[in-house]
């Protein structure tokens, strides 16, 4: 279990909101919503520093965060083979290559791919990497409905063995089903079933 | 008569220097670029002249002192600028730009008022056709440390560019920054005494601009920029030889000449899209 209290939530320096108490599994799958420019991000990125450090032999360098599409430097004249090797093992590669898209990927250079291109290597990046805390910033942008199906099937497979969470605007019924569910409202976090 | 001049030992020495200098500087200088870092070379450079005058008041003026003082100084400026990674962009080139105009004028502050008669120009510009044999083997030696350390550190490093907030979880923000500060210190203190600040810098970052060969794997572009680069070096020596100039700065200016004007034509290209 990670426990997280009185986490207070800032945007350049601007207070966001305050999470008093919170209770997460180490293994499952949690999906963040609200409305935009309320804090979702922010959440995010504090919950990572806290995991990060709330226990350093268990998550010390095994917290991944996906961040939002536009903070990437895709600039740099990688390949997608390249670009994966920085985020994942060798092994890992095998398990890629079987999903003839992404394995196309691998040889096209980073600068060159569409947005949903990228964002899919991204994700892949993160579902294959080794760590044990996975959060995603609207990983399912710019992708088509197709392989939003197919991350999501991943995830929910992979939330067996690891902690997943999701920030999304995006409403996907799949996900939301198989995912423990809160909202951000009025500078709180509510979880879905309380919501009235 | 151009023959003669070419197969001096001092000129040999120096193109060698050259040679070693790019193979180390030209990837951080491209990594530089990519973080949007590209004066923190020159604030990291400056902020070493304090460190050169402590250095040659206390133990004199002699070359190794320098290199010393350079290096025990640079140590401590990394120790600094990496505790600022956790500070907002904003905040953070403002710190550099004051820090680097602290250390030029603390450096000619101490030197007047010490009297330590640490020649300006030379730091400025180097020595670059002074270098012996034994200056060309301690380069040498610290260049082959810090290609080491570019390689092992080179996949956290490139990470660290594209994905600041992943690369921090994994490796530490300080951890991180640090080395790639430490060892951007450490080019630029191999590279001063003969190059001088404006040229270690320079051939860091004036490169990596001017021929950017993005559409090249990163190995064969910088390959193909340090043969560019020698073959202008080349062209500069001959030239401020005509003229009679000083090396540095006619290498220097005709390498922010060919940059600018790199620069000039992708802005006519953008318009012209």
């Amino acid at each position: 279990m990670i426990e997280i209290s009185d986490l207070e939530i800032k945007h350049s320096d601007i207070h966001l909101m305050k999470v008093e108490n919170l209770i997460i599994k180490e293994k499952g799958l949690y999906l963040i919503t609200g409305a935009n420019g309320i804090g979702k991000t922010s959440f995010l990125r504090s919950l990572a520093e806290h995991i990060n450090t709330c226990d350093k032999n268990k998550y010390s360098n095994k917290v991944s965060f996906m961040s939002a599409m536009a903070e990437y430097n895709n600039q740099i004249p990688l390949s997608g083979h390249d670009y994966l090797s920085l985020y994942i093992d060798k092994s890992q590669f095998e398990v890629i290559k079987k999903h003839s898209v992404l394995s196309a990927l691998l040889i096209k250079k980073i600068s060159h791919l569409s947005a949903g291109e990228f964002q899919s290597l991204t994700l892949a990046a993160q579902i294959y990497s080794n760590s044990k805390v996975l959060l995603l910033d609207e990983p399912f942008s710019h992708l088509s409905s197709h392989w939003i199906h197919i991350f999501i099937s991943e995830l929910i497979a992979l939330a067996h063995s690891k902690l997943i969470i999701i920030v999304s605007h995006q409403s996907i019924d799949e996900l939301s089903k198989a995912s423990e569910v809160f909202e951000i409202i009025d500078k709180k976090l509510i979880k879905r079933e309380n919501l009235k | 008569m151009i023959f003669e001049l070419l197969t001096q030992k001092y000129f040999i020495y120096f193109f060698l220097q050259v040679l070693l200098f790019l193979i180390i500087a030209l990837p951080i200088g491209y990594l530089l670029i990519y973080n949007q870092l590209g004066l923190f070379s020159d604030s990291l450079s400056h902020s070493l002249i304090p460190g050169l005058a402590g250095a040659s008041f206390l133990f004199g003026l002699e070359s190794h002192t320098l290199f010393w003082g350079a290096l025990a100084w640079g140590i401590f400026i990394s120790l600094v600028f990496s505790s600022l990674s956790g500070l907002n962009n904003k905040t953070k080139d403002s710190l550099m730009i004051t820090l680097s105009l602290f250390g030029v004028s603390l450096g000619l502050v101490m030197n007047q008022f010490l009297s330590l008669q640490i020649d300006f120009t030379h730091l400025l510009f180097g020595a670059p056709f002074l270098s012996t044999q034994n200056d060309m083997l301690s380069s040498l030696g610290l260049s082959i440390f810090l290609l080491f350390a570019i390689l092992f550190f080179w996949k956290p490093l490139l990470l660290f560019t594209i994905d600041p907030l992943f690369s921090k979880l994994k490796y530490g923000s300080f951890k991180l920054s640090f080395i790639f500060t430490l060892i951007t210190t450490l080019i630029i203190v191999s590279g001063f005494q003969v190059f001088g600040v404006l040229l270690t810098t320079g051939l860091m970052i004036l490169p990596n601009i001017a021929f950017p060969f993005e559409n090249k794997k990163l190995s064969t572009r910088f390959i193909l920029i340090i043969i560019i680069t020698i073959t202008i070096a080349l062209i500069s020596f001959l030239l401020s030889y005509q003229i009679n100039t000083t090396f540095s700065a006619t290498f220097i200016a005709l390498l922010s000449l060919i940059t600018l004007a790199k620069l000039y034509h992708q802005l006519i290209y953008r318009k012209s899209q």
